[in-house]
């Protein structure tokens, strides 16, 4: 018996205002597999994230997680199985990073082993106990992806979602969280989708790379095959010697 | 070097803070029994030999007035935390937002319009008041993306102004009697409180506490933003409307009863937070710890300082109130600069 993919979309619409944001996407991506989404800003790698999580219904088309229908998912039972990091709007008041990572379950009380362990993972133990409002970008964006470890603690077929999280990063640190996300995939067979502007990230770990402008998919496949000079070009619309 | 700012985790010292801070209010409020113009002997009190006189100040004057100043204290402080984790916003407040204030128009309306002519017969029209302004600022605030601090504020200022207005208007119509009722509004009282009255703002009071704290862990994954707080798994439309009810109809009954007692909605729960840390489930009982506190000891201020003249409680809450703010605003600013 095999299991169904973790995520699946089949011929996903989402208009808005008369104006197409996804257009007919059908994608697959099993537990253990990272796929990268790219295309010029505004082609709907957000948007289709967005969808992904749930946070609004598609206008046509369907999405499937572990083979049920997103929306028979309550919003309590889709945060034990999926995870979003996007951009987050600066904390009101002063929160230790501890505090930070156990609001990764809201309901419960704060498990510290596994809030520690999380941190741990992410190579951030050493602040937490420092406010999360004082963090640097980069710190902060490995706390948030703490806090996503720990909501979704070791449950196999998971998914979890990024919106660009190497925006803010340097070298080291995005060469940190690329195998990050490697490891975490291939160890606990979940499910990863990001988003980035960067075809090196998608061809250092991704297994699936889709290329989308407007909304629609141009390529989708191995990054190798995705990712080449004629399709960077056609999806940006101008000249593009990326690869060699 | 410079030291790294360190948020410690305080939960550990939560319960023993919240046990101080129960201690020292219930002793302040058992003391404040004894302040007053008509003096009451703590020798005669304990061994049970008060006079006719004393026991009746006692009872239907300063017990109500404690226990007043308690209920309305509590609710303003459970009700400014609540409402700055829900607005993400250090400042939001029932106060700064109009609440009160709109609050005080429904129940002048209902004097002059309708001839309500206690403070009891008030609290409908007062509810209304308070209930229309806190959904209008909801209405507003949903239609903003996050980070919407001045335009909250605008809408609280522009609010108040509305409801100030109105305010002046009604007055205008109101008669000598009813002009009294109204000055009582602006001023703010815990005195000549009915058992009746206090009994209404303890029960809305307890309720709406019970009702914002079952709210505060979802309160406190709104830290992370609404976006994000969504994926954790809380419902943010059901939230929204819970806090904005209990917050509205305690502050309107509170109002109704006691006039407007400023800053205690912004001073209660910042020095929670400055005790405890930030997250809702600790704040939210020990700000109303705390708002209670400083409401019993702005009263007792009130009726000491200058006796046997009684000096208007929302102006003594007011002097405690702005130092507190005004330090808030000068280190906000100072941490934004900090982390650019």
């Amino acid at each position: 018996m095999s299991l169904p993919p973790v995520l699946e979309t089949h011929a996903l619409n989402v208009v808005r205002n008369t104006t197409r944001l996804i257009d007919s996407l059908s994608l697959s991506l099993s537990g253990g597999r990272v796929l990268a989404l790219l295309g010029a800003n505004g082609a709907g790698k957000s948007t289709l994230l967005a969808a992904l999580a749930g946070e609004f219904a598609a206008t046509s088309g369907s999405i499937r997680l572990n083979g049920k229908p997103l929306e028979v998912y309550t919003h309590e039972s889709l945060a034990e199985i999926r995870a979003l990091n996007a951009v987050e709007p600066p904390l009101t008041f002063s929160l230790s990073v501890f505090d930070f990572v156990s609001l990764g379950r809201p309901f419960s009380e704060p498990q510290s082993e596994s809030v520690r362990g999380a941190l741990a993972e992410c190579h951030a133990t050493q602040w937490v106990n420092r406010d999360a409002a004082s963090l640097s970008s980069g710190e902060l964006l490995r706390v948030q992806l703490a806090r996503s470890l720990y909501q979704l603690g070791n449950a196999p077929n998971s998914l979890w979602l990024l919106d660009e999280p190497f925006a803010h990063l340097d070298l080291a640190q995005r060469d940190f969280v690329l195998k990050l996300l490697r490891q975490i995939a291939t160890t606990r067979r979940w499910a990863i989708a990001f988003s980035t502007h960067e075809p090196r990230d998608a061809i250092a770990i991704a297994d699936e790379a889709l290329l989308l402008r407007r909304g629609a998919a141009i390529a989708y496949g191995a990054p190798s095959a995705v990712l080449t000079n004629e399709q960077l070009t056609q999806c940006f619309e101008t000249q593009l010697e990326y690869t060699s | 070097m410079f030291a790294e700012p360190v948020a410690p985790s305080r939960s550990r010292s939560f319960a023993k803070t919240l046990s101080i801070a129960l201690g020292v209010l219930s002793l302040v409020s058992v003391l404040s029994l004894g302040v007053g113009t008509y003096p009451i002997s703590w020798g005669d009190f304990l061994s049970g030999s008060l006079g006719d006189t004393e026991r009746s100040v006692l009872l239907s004057l300063r017990a109500p007035r404690v226990l007043a100043a308690l209920a309305a204290g509590a609710t303003f402080g459970v009700a400014g935390a609540a409402m700055q984790s829900l607005f993400r916003n250090a400042l939001a407040e029932p106060g700064l937002l109009g609440v009160p204030t709109a609050a005080a128009l429904g129940a002048a309306t209902s004097l002059v319009f309708l001839s309500a002519n206690s403070s009891f017969s008030l609290w409908p029209g007062a509810l209304i008041g308070a209930s229309v302004a806190m959904f209008a600022l909801l209405a507003f605030i949903q239609r903003q993306h996050h980070g919407a601090t001045a335009q909250l504020l605008l809408i609280g200022v522009a609010l108040n102004a509305a409801c100030a207005a109105g305010l002046a208007l009604v007055t205008s119509l109101a008669t000598e009697a009813q002009l009294r009722t109204l000055a009582f509004w602006m001023l703010g009282s815990f005195s000549n409180q009915s058992w009746g009255a206090v009994a209404a703002m303890i029960s809305v009071s307890l309720l709406a506490m019970a009702m914002l704290l079952r709210d505060s862990r979802s309160l406190g994954a709104l830290a992370l933003g609404e976006r994000t707080a969504k994926t954790l798994g809380v419902s943010l439309r059901g939230l929204r409307a819970r806090v904005a009810i209990a917050c509205a109809f305690a502050v309107a009954i509170v109002t109704a009863f006691c006039g407007s007692v400023a800053f205690i909605g912004l001073a209660g729960p910042h020095i929670a937070r400055l005790l405890v840390g930030a997250q809702p489930s600790r704040v939210l009982p020990l700000a109303a710890v705390i708002g209670a506190l400083l409401c019993v000891i702005a009263d007792v201020i009130a009726r000491a300082l200058a006796a046997p003249v009684e000096l208007p409680v929302g102006a003594i809450t007011s002097f405690i109130g702005v130092p507190i703010l005004l330090a808030l605003v000068v280190s906000n600013a100072r941490l934004r600069a900090e982390r650019l």
